[in-house]
């Protein structure tokens, strides 16, 4: 199970707060899937807003598989100057 | 150079080749951007606004066209309507009716110099005069500059309707402020309440241009058959299409662009202004046509870097620990949103560990140009405030500068700014380095001051294409679509015969037009070393693979018995075959030896680097001169060592224009006072000391050659640098940017 975590705004937009939980899932493709069908939409949200960190290395191909153990991050992409990663937007 | 950790040893790496492209550029047979003709062109020129925020009522072109040797005119009623959309645009994203209004007013004139109607004629005198002949009638409205008129009461809005993004609940009342964007973490108020020492500040910097010397330039060529063409000098030719094609709603693929030599960039050609206004006037004239800016339209129709108003508090106990860091900025951004309070607030977090912190942007709009990307978009300023107050914390507690900054360093496995944790970085490496260098403990001169300032710079990744080809005799052909800035085609060319184990000279690089090789982000966020040079070590690592395979079919022996070593294949009993001899035999395989790479590497790592500035303040005149300055940087693996050291010594040059000379001046109609370089002062060469550079090698493990990206980095410190080393100089903190004669004159009359 990959621990996922979500920062601000995914955690509250789509999973009613909850930042933090494990999911099964081989890939990122799988996990982004997995995801979704919990939180319709959430898949959609992250292709364009997101940047997706595995063991705090941010990861551009959703191909590249998930050790049972590895930690996955969900933090907004955000503009300016370049695609780089940031927190909340609040 | 200083490189402790690096344990690699290389052969073309880390040496100093000359740039393929030397020649070219200093014979001046290099075509840049307003060199480039072609069969049948005619030149265009662009009307723009006279005033700072008005209504277009009316545009009456019909002089214009009845002037003899017109062949176009072009006004905002030929360009497609624009869904609000947000689509890839250079380093960032922007709202499509944004970049087309770029382009060309859309019903309203947000700033002096807006374009607003264009002509193409047979001479650019023509096209001059007959602009001249439009006529528009305007109902002309209050206009904004500073950040405090824009945010007032009653302030006029540029964009009506805009509600400020990234706050919870949302405003309900429209303002100039398009975004917030706010990081805290922790109870900061109760940190800084709880702290020994605190340092505080309010910092001011204004609006500043890239000031490339090559101005905006085009030729489109837009056919019958809906095919197009643009010869164009940019950061990004694949990205400047792209933008193109969304605003005249053309198919990406019908319009090939090519990229000419780039006289400057620093993030201000990452984005359109020219280019669909060219390609709408080629339609109609049926002609190629070229546009140009002038100095003055390239100030005052392109975008400048954004100024700020912040305020900032820092706490410490009284050991150095840095306790709490508060600070709230606001971007005077110019016309349209999407100014860098992103990487600001990321700047402000980045170098130190901080067990609380709450940072908070506001993106606010003005009548000017909207800004753009400038080197480090958004960094220099908020390391100007924060490396300030935190000279202001050390004198407070007694510290030596440097030390304040060692002890409180980021170090790998730290939680980053949004807590993904920092890799292998090298902050701590560079402070050391700078408190060991002789500048650092060197004796000072009457009415000298030294400073000190930090950088922290996240650099970039992303998408590359690149290709590697042999010719028959064993020659490289290295193929990328990243314009070559800041001296890339040395640097693919040098990571490639690393790589083949040839000599630098058998490898060319060109940079191809969109028809001949895929995608390539722009070149920006220091990033084509390291990712486009990651698709070039890939690509020549396959084409190294089939030379083994093709050698070991050659000898009849396998695979694993051949030894590749100096652009040669050694094989069982002395058999030797070279790179040429394996080429020329391409005939008895399955084709040519070619391989492409199309890479996507978000492993990139921060930059880090550290400033030492002397300045002498003369007290009678209040000028500044800069007597000493010294760059250290970690810069991974320095590639090339001439334009690592040579990114160190621009970045820094430019920021100390930053620092003591450059800012843009308005006049009470919203008009640039100074847009041209006699008034606009740069600095020269004569205005600097020789910049010394320390290259400090800390390695990106997930680069194959170690590259993080360099470019950026070096003009964050030197704002703060030279601001620290004035304070050292003269007791006084100046809080407002630039340093110039009259302000300096001014503060320090009212401190005595």
């Amino acid at each position: 199970m990959a621990r996922v975590i979500l920062l601000p705004p995914f955690a509250g937009e789509f999973f009613g707060g909850r930042g933090e939980m494990e999911v099964d899932a081989g890939s990122l493709f799988a996990l982004v899937r997995a995801l979704d069908a919990e939180a319709p939409g959430f898949a959609e949200a992250v292709e364009g807003r997101a940047a997706i960190a595995i063991g705090g290395v941010v990861a551009g191909d959703w191909t590249t598989a998930l050790k049972p153990d590895d930690e996955v991050m969900f933090v907004p992409k955000v503009a300016g100057g370049q695609r780089r990663l940031a927190a909340s937007s609040s | 150079m200083n490189a402790p950790e690096n344990p690699k040893t290389f052969k073309v790496i880390g040496t100093r080749p000359v740039r393929p492209d030397g020649v070219d550029k200093v014979t001046g047979k290099a075509v840049y951007g307003p060199d480039f003709t072609t069969a049948g062109m005619i030149h265009g020129a662009i009307l723009r606004s006279p005033h700072a925020h008005a209504r277009i009522i009316s545009i009456d072109t019909s002089k214009a066209e009845a002037l003899p040797g017109v062949k176009a005119v072009v006004t905002s009623a030929d360009f497609p309507g624009q869904e609000s959309k947000v689509v890839a645009a250079g380093e960032t994203s922007s709202n499509l009716q944004h970049i087309a209004s770029t382009c060309m007013a859309q019903g309203k004139v947000l700033y002096i110099g807006h374009a607003v109607a264009a002509v193409a004629a047979t001479t650019k005198a023509i096209a001059e005069a007959a602009a001249k002949l439009i006529v528009v009638d305007y109902e002309v409205l209050p206009h904004v500059i500073e950040v405090e008129e824009a945010l007032a009461d009653g302030a006029p809005i540029l964009h009506e309707g805009m509600i400020t993004k990234g706050i919870e609940p949302a405003p309900t009342k429209p303002s100039n402020a398009s975004a917030s964007f706010t990081l805290h973490d922790g109870d900061v108020d109760a940190a800084l309440a709880a702290s020994a020492v605190t340092a505080t500040g309010k910092y001011r910097t204004a609006p500043v241009h890239q000031g490339y010397i090559e101005p905006h330039a085009c030729v489109a060529s837009w056919n019958a058959d809906g095919q197009g063409q643009l010869w164009i000098s940019s950061q990004g030719h694949f990205d400047l299409r792209n933008q193109t094609a969304a605003v005249l709603h053309m198919p990406i693929g019908d319009l090939r662009t090519y990229p000419l030599e780039i006289g400057g960039g620093f993030g201000g050609k990452t984005g359109i202004y020219l280019e669909p206004v060219a390609m709408l006037l080629s339609k109609k004239s049926g002609r190629p046509v070229r546009l140009t800016m002038s100095r003055e339209e390239v100030f005052a129709g392109s975008g400048p870097a954004p100024g700020v108003v912040a305020d900032i508090i820092i706490g410490a106990s009284e050991d150095g620990t840095l306790t709490a860091l508060k600070l709230e900025f606001w971007n005077q951004s110019g016309a349209y949103p999407g100014s860098t309070i992103h990487p600001g607030v990321m700047t402000a977090l980045g170098a130190y560990r901080l067990p609380a912190f709450w940072a908070r942007g506001w993106d606010v709009l003005s009548n000017f140009a909207g800004t753009k990307a400038y080197r480090a978009p958004g960094a220099p300023q908020i390391a100007f405030v924060v490396e300030s107050c935190l000279d202001d914390l050390a004198l407070k507690l007694g510290m030596d500068p440097i030390d304040l900054r060692l002890k409180n360093a980021v170090v790998p496995g730290d939680p980053g700014p949004v807590r993904l944790p920092h890799g292998k970085i090298g902050y701590v490496e560079c402070l050391e380095a700078a408190k060991a260098h002789p500048h650092w403990s060197a004796p000072l001169g009457p009415n000298q001051g030294r400073g000190v300032a930090g950088a922290f710079w996240g650099n970039y990744g992303g998408q590359s294409t690149a290709s590697v080809a042999l010719a028959s005799d064993g020659s490289v052909q290295v193929t990328t679509g990243s314009p070559d800035i800041g001296g890339s085609r040395a640097s693919m060319a040098i990571m490639a015969a690393e790589t083949l184990q040839v000599p630098y000279e058998s490898v060319r690089v060109t940079i191809a037009d969109t028809a001949s090789i895929g995608y390539s982000m722009v070149t920006g966020g220091s990033r084509v070393t390291f990712a486009t040079g990651k698709a070039v070590v890939v690509a020549a690592r396959e084409v190294l693979a089939t030379l083994v395979s093709r050698a070991a079919s050659l000898m009849g022996v396998t695979e694993d018995q051949i030894v590749w070593r100096d652009g040669a294949a050694h094989g069982p009993g002395e058999q030797v075959l070279t790179i040429a001899a394996i080429a020329g035999k391409a005939g008895q395989f399955s084709g040519p030896i070619s391989a492409e790479a199309a890479v996507n590497p978000l492993d990139y790592l921060p930059a880090f680097a550290v400033h030492i500035c002397d300045t002498e303040v003369d007290a009678e005149t209040g000028q500044v001169a800069v007597v000493r300055y010294t760059a250290v940087q970690d810069v991974g693996t320095a590639i090339h060592l001439d334009y690592v050291e040579g990114q160190l010594q621009g970045g820094a040059a430019q920021g100390i224009g930053w620092a003591l000379n450059e800012a843009y001046l308005f006049d009470g109609q919203g008009r640039i006072e100074n847009p041209g370089f006699l008034d606009y002062r740069m600095p020269v060469a004569s205005d600097l000391p020789m910049i010394d550079t320390v290259l400090v090698e800390v390695p990106n493990p997930a680069h194959p050659y170690g590259v993080k990206g360099v470019g950026e980095a070096p003009i964050v410190p030197p704002l703060a640098a030279v601001a620290n080393a004035v304070r050292d100089a003269t007791g006084k903190r100046f809080t407002q940017l630039p340093l110039t004669p009259d302000r300096v004159y001014a503060g320090l009359k009212a401190s005595a």
